[in-house]
């Protein structure tokens, strides 16, 4: 018996060698916030759109600096599972044009060094009260920060009825809106 | 012989029961990593990799009887795994030590742990020690966090096992 008691002694710290004396577990969790988020780079301000009268008579107005293609949208955005994509609308806040006058505006294709679905323009529209499409099927993606990033707007002012042309100086608000589908 | 055997069981009983085997953690080691909405420039993504404190979670292991030489030299080791409770395969966890703790002044950290390992579903070697150490300070990195991860929150468990060496 006691050499039986011995070898058990002697073996039962070895026979724990190599087990599982003990555990804990700690919890990670991580949040991703639904992020609808839009930007116009490299800012928000007023951009100048200018037709000039003609100088000879027979002449059309002159519209060689009635565009500007300085402003770019950047927009970070993510979807709960199964969640809707979004588009980009633009319309006329506040203020109305010339008399006979129109502006038009056009996203280009996304550039840049983002990633996921940027999101894909439409054809180009011509502003109005109204909210109308710009970019569609914005899934979860990020453009990337700054110019040369996201989509570039390009805005034309032409004339909608040339004998209507009623010159002036107006200023219009332009509201870009990053929206559900 | 059987008075052999039931004398034998109490000795091994009692053997466990005086014997001093756990692992402790410091309160409030659980993370919860929560990006809000404006923290984040549009345009840019979330920042891919959350940090945290160096001390963040404090491990604390006393293995063997109240003896001195268990508490000088008894060895161990750590094991780490996770279970992935609603995970994403984007999402990698890492963890590393920080710092040896205190203890005994012969008991120390042997092996490993000081750079970061890639926390596996699999149990897989964390670091080695010998002897009782205390608050030995462990640091987690998160890595892969994006605005391209569907929406939602997810968990993990990170399983720490001391393995009798």
């Amino acid at each position: 018996m006691k050499v039986y008691f011995f070898i058990v002694a002697i073996l039962t710290p070895l026979l724990l060698s190599g087990q599982i004396i003990d555990s804990r577990a700690i919890d990670v969790s991580l949040t991703i916030p639904q992020v609808a988020m839009m930007d116009l780079l490299p800012n928000t301000s007023t951009i100048e759109l200018n037709v000039s009268a003609p100088t000879r008579a027979g002449e059309p107005i002159d519209m060689s600096n009635a565009t500007d293609n300085s402003k770019w949208i950047n927009h970070s955005s993510s979807l709960a599972p199964g969640g809707a994509r979004r588009n980009v609308t633009a319309q006329i806040l506040s203020g109305s044009l010339p008399q006979g006058m129109k502006l038009k505006v056009k996203a280009g294709n996304y550039r840049g060094n983002g990633r996921g679905d940027q999101g894909m323009p439409s054809q180009e529209i011509v502003l109005n009260n109204m909210p109308q499409v710009i970019l569609r099927d914005i899934g979860a993606c990020f453009t990337g920060r700054g110019v040369q990033q996201g989509h570039q707007l390009s805005f034309t002012l032409g004339y909608d009825n040339y004998s209507n042309i009623d010159f002036g100086n107006e200023i219009i608000v332009i509201a870009f809106t990053l929206t559900d589908n | 012989m059987r008075i052999g055997i039931v004398t034998s069981i109490i000795f091994l009983l009692a053997y466990q029961i005086i014997a001093a085997q756990g692992i402790s953690v410091s309160p409030f080691s659980d993370w919860r990593i929560q990006p809000q909405p404006n923290e984040i420039v549009a345009g840019n993504d979330l920042p891919g990799t959350y940090t945290t404190a160096p001390d963040h979670m404090r491990l604390s292991v006393e293995l063997g009887g109240d003896l001195k030489n268990n508490k000088d030299n008894k060895k161990w080791e750590v094991e780490v795994q996770r279970v992935d409770l609603d995970w994403h395969r984007d999402l990698e966890l890492y963890v590393r030590l920080t710092g040896e703790g205190t203890g005994p002044e012969k008991a120390k950290v042997v092996k490993g742990g000081e750079v970061y390992q890639r926390i596996e579903r699999s149990p897989d070697e964390f670091f080695k020690c010998k002897g009782w150490r205390y608050d030995i300070p462990i640091q987690f990195e998160l890595r892969g966090v994006s605005l391209l991860l569907p929406a939602k929150t997810y968990r993990v468990e990170v399983l720490f096992t001391i393995i009798d060496d």
